[in-house]
């Protein structure tokens, strides 16, 4: 396990190294600059973005500012946002708690809805139960998560007045108007509805993949000839598919939950936006447009962070479920 | 067997979250306490006026600053921090500027003409990413006479520069607590500094909190020099997605709701004729949509060209059926709601035979594949715009199916906002379909003037590349002449023959759509970069 580990971790920053160099190449072959927003501004005039441009520092070689972001990074400094004049690193942290709350809540509201669907639909093979969560889920998968996430405001929000539109909070929300015994109550109920349409509109995707998926699973289990011996020892049908067949269902859902990270990330990148949402995702969209390198440099390494220690969690995971997975030869195969 | 109760436990699983929401609707935050609050559509970078580009950043820094002169709603400029107009002599070259002397900064020091020349010196200092410096770089001299006294004097006579005082670019900060700061950063301010989070100024409202990317909150400043803003609380949402603004405007998430896309207005007006709670404002403003030719192309010279495809545009079409009306046609770049503007310019209505006309007497005959050809130069060109901007690329599908009748041949090529920007400022384009947002004043020498063409001269936005010798003539008189009615003549003509000439196609104004409370009274739309929040301490909500 302990080499598993190391290796990995070696191949991460590995990876880590040829993203930063990627992304840097890509926003650099892009046409555009963080001067191109003052282009219908006339009263910027050339001087001034020839000056700013200076100011910048950029007119530098494409080479040189990549070279002396790495090492800047390596001694822990991500530079400093053209947008925002303050550090990257902070930038990310002040925005990040904001991501992993929508990005959990819409991880855990997915595995609970999907897991027993996807049971239910195996369980309930080609009954009206099953084809209706099928379709569902079919519909879940096509629906673009921007559309869904319009349409969830217009109900819950204009139509139905239940949720608030966006935001994080209410932002002139005060428990002091509220008796004491109640202010905790209040306070989780109030961010729980700011949170509960974005964390939705998220995850809708990953629930009905998930669901699907764990249905197939499911079904390719309940055929294997140990849990025909388990049902032939009269255990009842409750044990053989919740101890016997769902762990083993579930193994390939872990990988796949571990990879979904990207995808999260990336659809929080519009969800954000559309229920002003503080988080990362809105920030990384501002300072494309804004081409704000160091920002878009500093992101897109945190998110990969991110991403590949959610891969490796999972391919840890995966040897803790299943023991055979640390023989790297059965790894190889499994994977 | 557990099927049955599989699928109830499935159904709990979907009742939750419905039966939370239901019972979050009894937890509805009250409305006690709640400030006004104006939803604005981007995130705010600065709120130093040395640094800020305006834009969004203006409504907020309306509250916290003052400007030495204030644009009012009837584009008039009128005294703020000046106990009157600043006098200046007869030539436009030499200024003086007596202060109140009952203005104080939200931490009770004094504001004096030191704080003005000090802004001055912030604008100008190297390190400071100021940007634009049009205004400063034409100050040869400022001497400070007095406590509350200053005179400047220009390089060069421009009765235009006395607007740029009305701005946000030109609001006066504190010199006791900025200069500490500029020293202490090595002679530069920055975005991230600590007078950029938590501005000092000497406006109505006074800085209370900036939550990142959420909100920013004013309190009323009860020092202020016309007295206490009767609003106490102003609180800024920040909501990027226009559908999301519009949403939270409907369900209560936000008072006020300026800067209305085109394409909301009609619900907003259904909105106010179903519900009377809320006004809805729709008035012309200083931007103008215009498709611009790349003069420096063989096919764009000729005069007739241009008016022929300006003839074959259905202007009212478009501008009733994409803009719901809401933009008022443009003849010049200078709005209906200007003093300079010339109500006899020459029109182009819609006549595609006359356009027609004008090609054939031109001499460009339709070759074999029908488009028009004039010795070998066929009538093909590509126009450009900003991709995703809906209003922009139905116009530019307007006009490639028009032109196609009359017989040009036109291709689309969109770029998504920074590349446009890098497009546009490279002259990449043969035409281009983007917006200005000019001055009040009527002075359009950066833009026409021939020493104000980059490619030319490496300065000014005459990206056209126009040159007309009368034009030059008569910029150079306009800025020079003090007055007004003198003024009126010289940019009549100045109009008459840009219509003329057409080196670019004026499309039209886009008019501002805002939507506020029906009780929030004193709300004076202003159409200028001055923006909305102008006169914000004379607002009352009833």
């Amino acid at each position: 396990m302990g080499v598993v580990l190391i290796r990995r971790m070696a191949v991460s920053l590995l990876t880590l190294l040829v993203i930063s160099l990627l992304t840097f190449m890509l926003i650099e072959l892009a046409p555009g600059s963080p001067l191109s927003k003052y282009a219908e501004n006339p009263k910027i005039s050339v001087a001034d973005r020839a000056r700013i441009a200076e100011q910048l520092g950029l007119n530098e070689s494409a080479p040189r500012r990549y070279l002396l972001w790495l090492t800047n990074l390596l001694r822990g400094n991500a530079g400093i946002s053209h947008m925002t004049g303050r550090p990257v690193g902070s930038e990310i942290f002040t925005r990040l708690p904001a991501t992993l709350k929508l990005m959990t809540a819409s991880f855990l509201i997915s595995l609970c809805l999907a897991i027993p669907a996807g049971i239910y639909s195996a369980t309930h093979r080609s009954t009206a139960g099953d084809y209706f969560l099928r379709l569902v889920s079919t519909a879940g998968l096509s629906v673009p998560s921007f559309w869904l996430a319009l349409l969830m405001i217009y109900f819950f929000a204009v139509c139905l007045r239940w949720l608030p539109a966006g935001g994080q909070l209410t932002p002139w929300f005060d428990t002091a108007i509220y008796s004491l015994p109640m202010r905790p109550v209040i306070f989780l109920w109030e961010h729980l509805r700011h949170l509960l349409m974005p964390a939705f509109a998220l995850g809708i995707a990953n629930t009905a993949a998930w669901s699907l998926y764990l249905r197939s699973a499911l079904l390719a289990e309940v055929n294997e000839n140990y849990i025909r011996t388990a049902r032939a020892k009269g255990m009842p049908e409750r044990v053989v598919l919740y101890r016997h067949a769902l762990p083993n269902a579930l193994m390939p859902l872990v990988t796949l939950a571990g990879l979904e990270l990207p995808a999260f990330f990336a659809g929080a990148v519009i969800i954000e936006q559309i229920f002003a949402w503080p988080g990362m995702g809105r920030l990384f969209l501002a300072a494309v447009n804004n081409r704000d390198y160091q920002l878009v440099m500093g992101i897109t390494m945190a998110v990969s962070v991110l991403v590949l220690l959610g891969s490796l969690l999972a391919d840890l995971l995966y040897c803790i479920i299943d023991p055979r997975v640390r023989a790297p030869v059965r790894r190889v195969t499994r994977l | 067997m557990g099927g049955g109760k599989l699928f109830r436990k499935f159904v709990c699983c979907l009742l939750i979250p419905a039966v939370l929401a239901i019972l979050t609707v009894a937890c509805v935050p009250g409305e006690q306490g709640k400030p006004l609050v104006w939803g604005i559509p981007a995130d705010i970078e600065t709120l130093n006026p040395i640094l800020s580009a305006g834009s969004v950043e203006t409504d907020v820094l309306n509250g916290v600053f003052s400007t030495l002169l204030k644009i009012d709603h009837n584009t008039e400029l009128v005294p703020d921090l000046l106990a009157e107009l600043p006098q200046s002599g007869t030539d436009g070259l030499r200024y003086s500027f007596r202060l109140r002397d009952d203005v104080t900064f939200h931490d009770g020091v004094q504001l004096t003409s030191e704080d003005v020349f000090f802004t001055y010196q912030m604008k100008m200092a190297e390190g400071n990413i100021v940007p634009s410096r049009t205004m400063w770089e034409k100050i040869s001299t400022f001497e400070i006479t007095g406590t509350h006294s200053f005179v400047v004097t220009l390089h060069e006579p421009d009765v235009t520069w006395l607007e740029g005082w009305a701005y946000s670019d030109a609001m006066i900060v504190p010199k006791h607590l900025l200069k500490q700061e500029f020293n202490d950063g090595g002679g530069e301010l920055t975005k991230g500094g600590s007078f950029s989070r938590k501005p000092v100024g000497s406006g109505p409202y006074r800085f209370a909190e900036w939550k990142d990317n959420e909100y920013i909150l004013l309190e009323a400043y009860p020092g202020y020099f016309r007295g206490k803003p009767a609003i106490d609380k102003v609180l800024y949402r920040i909501i990027p997605d226009s559908n999301a603004m519009l949403a939270q405007f409907i369900a209560g998430g936000i008072d006020v709701y300026d800067r209305v896309p085109a394409g909301q207005y009609r619900e907003l007006a259904a909105l106010q004729e179903s519900s009377k709670k809320i006004a809805v404002f729709n008035y012309p403003s200083f931007t103008y949509l215009h498709a611009d030719f790349n003069l420096r192309l063989p096919v764009f010279q000729e005069k007739a060209v241009r008016q022929a495809l300006m003839y074959a545009f259905p202007r009212e079409d478009y501008i009733e059926s994409v803009l719901d009306g809401v933009a008022t046609a443009a003849h010049s770049y200078v709005p209906p709601m200007s003093w300079a503007y010339n109500p006899d310019v020459i029109t182009y209505d819609y006549d595609p035979q006359k356009a027609e006309q004008l090609l054939d007497d031109a001499g460009w005959h339709r070759g074999k594949d029908g488009i028009r050809q004039k010795e070998g130069l066929r009538l093909s060109f590509t126009i450009t715009t900003i991709s995703g901007r809906q209003e922009r690329e139905i116009l530019q599908e307007i006009l490639r199916q028009e032109w196609e009748k009359i017989g040009a041949e036109v291709k689309i090529r969109n770029y998504e906002g920074a590349t446009f920007g890098a497009k546009l400022m490279g002259l990449e384009f043969e035409m281009v379909i983007f917006a200005w947002l000019t001055g009040t004043d009527p002075d359009g020498e950066d833009l026409w003037h021939s020493r104000r063409r980059p490619d030319k001269f490496g300065a000014g936005m005459n990206i056209v590349g126009y040159e007309n010798e009368r034009i030059d003539l008569l910029l150079e008189a306009g800025r020079k002449e003090t007055d007004r009615e003198l003024r009126r003549n010289i940019y009549h003509e100045v109009q008459d023959i840009l219509a003329e000439d057409l080196p670019s196609l004026f499309i039209c104004y886009l008019n501002n759509v805002s939507a506020i409370p029906a009780g929030l009274k004193n709300f004076k739309p202003n159409s200028t970069v001055a923006g909305n929040t102008w006169n914000m301490y004379e607002w009352e909500l009833e």
